[in-house]
């Protein structure tokens, strides 16, 4: 058996093509690994906290590119809803838009072209109907003859609130004679749509914009207002803020922060930090795909559903009764469970109330890596997946580099399980030599210490009989992180005390909440940010880390040349 | 006292200077002025089959510019001071006396695997890169569609149908319902029917509005952004104005009524045809639209092509009318037998052919005077699209104004008639390009059709060189037709 096994994995190990090399600067000529010495250097890998990045200029005082930012589905329905009362139903009109970067809120793929355009008129109708009633309501005047006073009112207040700022006489005056000449022509009730219809196809209202001060770049208190309530609310500004930037109470840093973190956890049910979450991990991607009925019979849509909304009712809970910190999210052992997942999480469904969730310790997970919407998203359709979940947690919370993989890369369904019964045999042959290797190393033996959990992220101790070997192993970082470790349980515990991850995940908080890539620039920028705040995972929760980084983002220059 | 504003007021107040039927033009030229952008030149390609009795062409009474036209061109009087007539070209691609679109169009001999093959127009390909695509690859971008082709056979193979549409970059599948490819081709938006007592209109004149109105705000909210920030709103700017334009046309969708010039004569629907076959088979263009024929369905095609230009869904439309020429009869214009086999095996080939006799009844005259009606009557759907042209504001003029439509057949004379004699007929100056209003009849084999397509090409601003191969010299312009 075992001079099969030693054929059959020199065999397999021909199976990673020569050109998948893309993190073979490590690999000699004959593929062995030989650590070279910018491999060596965790900058080539995982750029950590200083020794990567040379920031050689002070980012106090870091400046963004001027630009204009199209609202998100999401931002365009909190607008609308928020701006006429009589308004029920929005459906996002951008649904079909690709993702550009790694959120949806990135502004440079939030263009809006002809299909996406054509939806939006389409839903520009729809709410142009059903704001007509509110309005009328609102402006008793608007039930008559149209006149300009009762024009000039609707439109101050109205378009004011769509544009996110007191408009200009000429905008009140277009927008006004526009409703009257409308409802004159058409009546009153079409005239009205058609004005709500016009108001939010204007580029006022569905851009943000980031312009500034054509000298100093210092951006003015309502693209301010807007920058802070978006980033922290999805939404537009509400009153509160909108007062703060007519008065001029927009300047510091306390200022800013305030009513972000304010708006941040006005509703109490952190929206935004859960849209975060789920884009960032992807753990809700589970509710679209399928595991092997045969294997899983009780596993359906509803279960995953039922997953991610206990992951996010836990983020939930974590913020609230917690302390939100970076360190818990990815250390808790708390879990929610209800009824139907509960076989997942090894309880008796009948111990558990009905049609609620239950917070109970699981000394078998600690944090948002081990729950099994998580784990289920990236697991397969059959067993886990240690590659897709080691190069997430390599690329997303170590902020380390992959090379692309190759077009056809071997798959394991061509290792047959007879002769490598487990997945980290099976991983073994196929990337342990060759050129698979080179990138392989970098993410196999973190995801492998996740074997302890199957395809829907249920705790499991066999594999086709086998025992379980959770065994794994962090390398590269140039931090105290590097080591082995038994579980993801342990691994999630790891990392919560690791200032890598932590400078990892305020990146991408960033590019989040900044709606850019990262770059160079960025990561300096944020490093910057982390020393002036002194930050750790355990003094400031999620939230606040978010409201650092975005006020020192929003109090910086915008650069850029104007066109006259 | 409320200052209530007319609509033509409101309009004015916007800084404009006339009344809504007139705005979206107006917008169009204040926009592309706004970006920098200039108007750009439209073309379209008409083919018909099955020759052009290129006798019956000459222009008579007169040198250029006073020249009269014959009885064939009578329907372009209105143009003449628009029209290129270009007699006596040659396109040597034929290896057997039958002619195709493909070969014209390319200047290679079609590729086929046998005579069936290269004779057949369905199983012909070219052999090279036609006129169109060159054209349409090289200026067709910025527009929902790089070409579009409407032709009355179906499919990329150009088999059998009628009254069919289709985009050649896109490949969709052909349709039949011209409501359906005016949608789905050209407006891109279907209308609801109106509620009876209700303005038709109403609903698309408020959208219109409401666009109009936006168009002229998103030119303004680029805020002095550069470049790539100011791309988003051109990209915004850009797509309301398509939507627009679409709207605008909507509200005119082509007119599927039968033209009086159709005659409407009434199909037999039993019997047989002069060529032996049973009516209903020779006729299948008539079974698509009954009532309708033939006739009233090129008028229809035309009618869209020109929309689809005049609405910018397409700068580059190709007109094939397969079932033209000889090919087929006419009833519905007066011509109730097929005078193919009298035309193109007898006829005009000078020589008698045992095989395609007179039949009892009917006159070499007759089968003359036949073949130019049908000629007359393509000559009008080809002043019918460039009047609709004409008719379409643009910029300080009319569409047509920066358009050229060349129509041209696939023989010079009848279906068996040789590789010379071809006449490129042409309409518009293409933005002052051409030299318009003149009637060149050439030397034998003294320019090629390749030669006229590079001159076309020149005339649009094309940077391409070469249209052809060897045999088919169209490396060089027939010169004195560029300004």
């Amino acid at each position: 058996m075992r001079k099969r096994n030693t054929i059959l994995f020199a065999l397999i190990s021909l199976m990673c093509p020569l050109t998948f090399n893309q993190c073979s600067s490590s690999l000699n000529t004959n593929g062995i690994s030989t650590l070279s010495s910018s491999s060596e250097n965790p900058s080539a890998i995982s750029p950590s906290r200083g020794s990567a990045i040379k920031c050689t200029t002070p980012n106090v005082g870091a400046s963004f590119p001027r630009r204009a930012w199209r609202l998100t589905g999401s931002q365009y329905i909190n607008s609308v809803k928020s701006a006429f009362a009589s308004v029920q139903s929005v459906t996002n009109p951008f649904r079909v838009e690709a993702v550009t970067g790694a959120f949806r809120n990135n502004s440079d793929g939030l263009n809006i072209g002809l299909q996406l355009t054509a939806d939006l008129i389409a839903e520009n109708e729809k709410i142009g109907a059903a704001a007509v009633s509110g309005l009328v309501t609102a402006y008793p005047c608007l039930a008559s003859t149209i006149n300009l006073t009762c024009s000039n009112s609707v439109v101050s207040s109205v378009v004011s609130s769509l544009f996110r700022r007191p408009i200009t006489a000429t905008e009140l005056s277009t927008y006004s004679q526009f409703l009257m000449s409308e409802a004159s022509l058409y009546g009153n009730t079409d005239g009205i749509s058609a004005f709500v219809q016009a108001s939010l196809l204007s580029p006022n209202f569905l851009f943000r914009y980031e312009i500034g001060d054509r000298l100093t770049g210092i951006l003015d208190p309502y693209e301010k207002a807007a920058l802070i309530s978006f980033s922290a609310a999805d939404s537009a500004p509400d009153a509160e803020l909108m007062d703060a930037a007519k008065n001029g109470a927009l300047k510091t840093t306390a200022q800013i922060k305030s009513h972000f973190i304010r708006l941040a956890k006005k509703s109490n049910r952190y929206e935004t930090l859960i849209d975060f979450l789920q884009q960032y991990l992807h753990y809700s991607a589970i509710t679209t795909k399928t595991k092997d009925p045969a294997l899983f019979p009780n596993f359906n849509v509803n279960v995953a559903k039922a997953l991610v909304a206990e992951t996010d009712a836990l983020v939930i809970d974590m913020m609230r009764s917690g302390t939100g910190t970076i360190s818990e999210l990815l250390s808790t052992d708390n879990v929610m469970v209800q009824p139907l997942t509960a076989s997942i999480y090894a309880k008796n469904a009948s111990s558990l109330p009905a049609g609620t969730m239950t917070k109970i310790k699981d000394s078998s997970r600690a944090g948002i890596l081990t729950q099994p919407s998580f784990l289920a998203s990236h697991g397969g359709t059959k067993n886990s997946s240690p590659v897709q979940i080691g190069k997430l947690i390599r690329t997303e919370i170590l902020c380390g580099k992959l090379g692309r993989p190759p077009v056809d890369p071997p798959t394991l369904d061509a290792i047959p399980e007879t002769s490598f019964p487990t997945q980290r045999e099976r991983l073994t042959a196929l990337h342990s030599k060759g050129t698979c290797y080179g990138c392989h190393r970098l993410m196999d033996p973190i995801g492998l210490g996740f074997e302890n959990f199957d395809a829907v992220g249920a705790i499991r101790t066999t594999e086709n009989g086998y025992p379980i070997d959770d065994s794994g192993e962090i390398t590269y970082t140039n931090s105290a992180l590097d080591g082995a470790f038994n579980g993801g349980a342990e691994l999630g515990r790891r990392l919560a005390s690791s200032e890598v991850v932590q400078s990892c995940i305020m990146k991408k908080s960033f590019q989040f909440i900044a709606g850019q890539v990262g770059d160079t620039g960025s990561d300096c920028f944020i490093e910057q940010v982390r020393k002036a705040n002194n930050n750790t995972t355990d003094k400031a929760d999620i939230v606040g880390v978010f409201a650092d980084i975005f006020t020192e983002f929003l109090l910086a220059p915008r650069f850029g040349t104007l066109e006259n | 006292m409320s200052k209530l504003l007319k609509r033509r007021e409101f309009i004015q107040r916007m800084g404009l200077t006339t009344g809504s039927f007139l705005l979206n033009p107006i917008l169009d030229t204040l926009i592309g002025e706004a970006w920098g952008q200039a108007i750009t030149k439209k073309r379209i390609l008409i083919y018909t089959t099955g020759g052009f009795m290129w006798p019956e062409w000459t222009a008579t009474g007169g040198s250029n510019p006073n020249f009269t036209l014959p009885y064939i061109l009578s329907p372009l009087e209105p143009f003449k001071k628009d029209l290129l007539v270009l007699r006596n070209l040659y396109c040597d691609v034929y290896p057997y006396f039958h002619g195709n679109l493909f070969g014209t169009l390319s200047g290679y001999p079609c590729l086929g695997a046998n005579f069936a093959d290269v004779q057949a127009y369905k199983t012909c390909r070219p052999g090279g890169p036609t006129i169109d695509t060159l054209l349409s690859n090289e200026l067709g971008g910025g527009t929902r569609q790089k070409e579009m082709v409407i032709t009355n056979t179906a499919g990329a193979d150009l088999a059998n149908g009628v009254g069919l549409a289709y985009a050649r970059d896109q490949i969709k599948p052909a349709l039949n319902d011209i409501n359906q490819i005016f949608s789905t081709y050209i407006s891109g938006i279907s209308a609801p029917a109106p509620a009876p007592g209700v303005d038709p209109q109403r609903g698309l004149k408020i959208k219109k509005g409401i666009l109009d109105f936006a168009l002229l705000d998103i030119k303004k909210a680029y805020r002095g952004l550069a470049s790539p920030e100011k791309n988003k709103f051109e990209q915004y700017l850009a797509s309301v104005k398509d939507i627009n334009d679409r709207l605008q046309i909507t509200s005119n969708p082509p007119s599927t009524s039968v033209p009086s010039t159709c005659g409407g004569y009434k199909l037999p629907s039993t019997g047989t045809g002069l060529n032996g076959k049973a009516y209903p088979a020779i006729y299948p263009y008539a079974l698509n639209r009954p009532g309708t024929g033939f006739c009233g369905n090129e008028y229809v095609m035309a009618d869209m092509v020109a929309l689809a230009l005049a609405c910018g869904a397409t700068r580059h439309a190709t007109f094939a009318s397969h079932y033209s020429g000889t090919h087929q009869a006419f009833p519905d214009i007066g011509v109730p037998y097929n005078i193919h086999e009298q035309l193109g095996h007898y006829i005009l080939n000078g020589v008698p052919d045992p095989a395609s006799p007179v039949p009892p009844g009917f006159t070499v005259p007759m089968a003359v005077q036949a073949g130019k009606d049908i000629l007359k009557f393509h000559a009008d759907v080809f002043a019918k699209i460039y009047s609709k042209l004409k008719n379409t504001p643009e910029g300080n003029g009319t569409a047509a104004d920066n358009t050229v439509l060349l129509w041209f057949s696939d023989m010079g004379g009848a279906h068996h008639d040789g590789h010379y004699g071809f006449t490129g007929i042409m309409l518009g100056n293409a933005g002052g390009a051409l030299r318009s209003g003149n009637s060149y009849t050439y030397n034998r084999r003294q320019y090629s059709m390749c030669q006229l397509y590079l001159t076309l090409a020149k005339a649009m601003g094309s940077n391409i060189t070469q249209v052809g191969n060897g045999t088919n010299p169209g490396s060089t312009v027939i010169p004195g037709i560029l300004t």
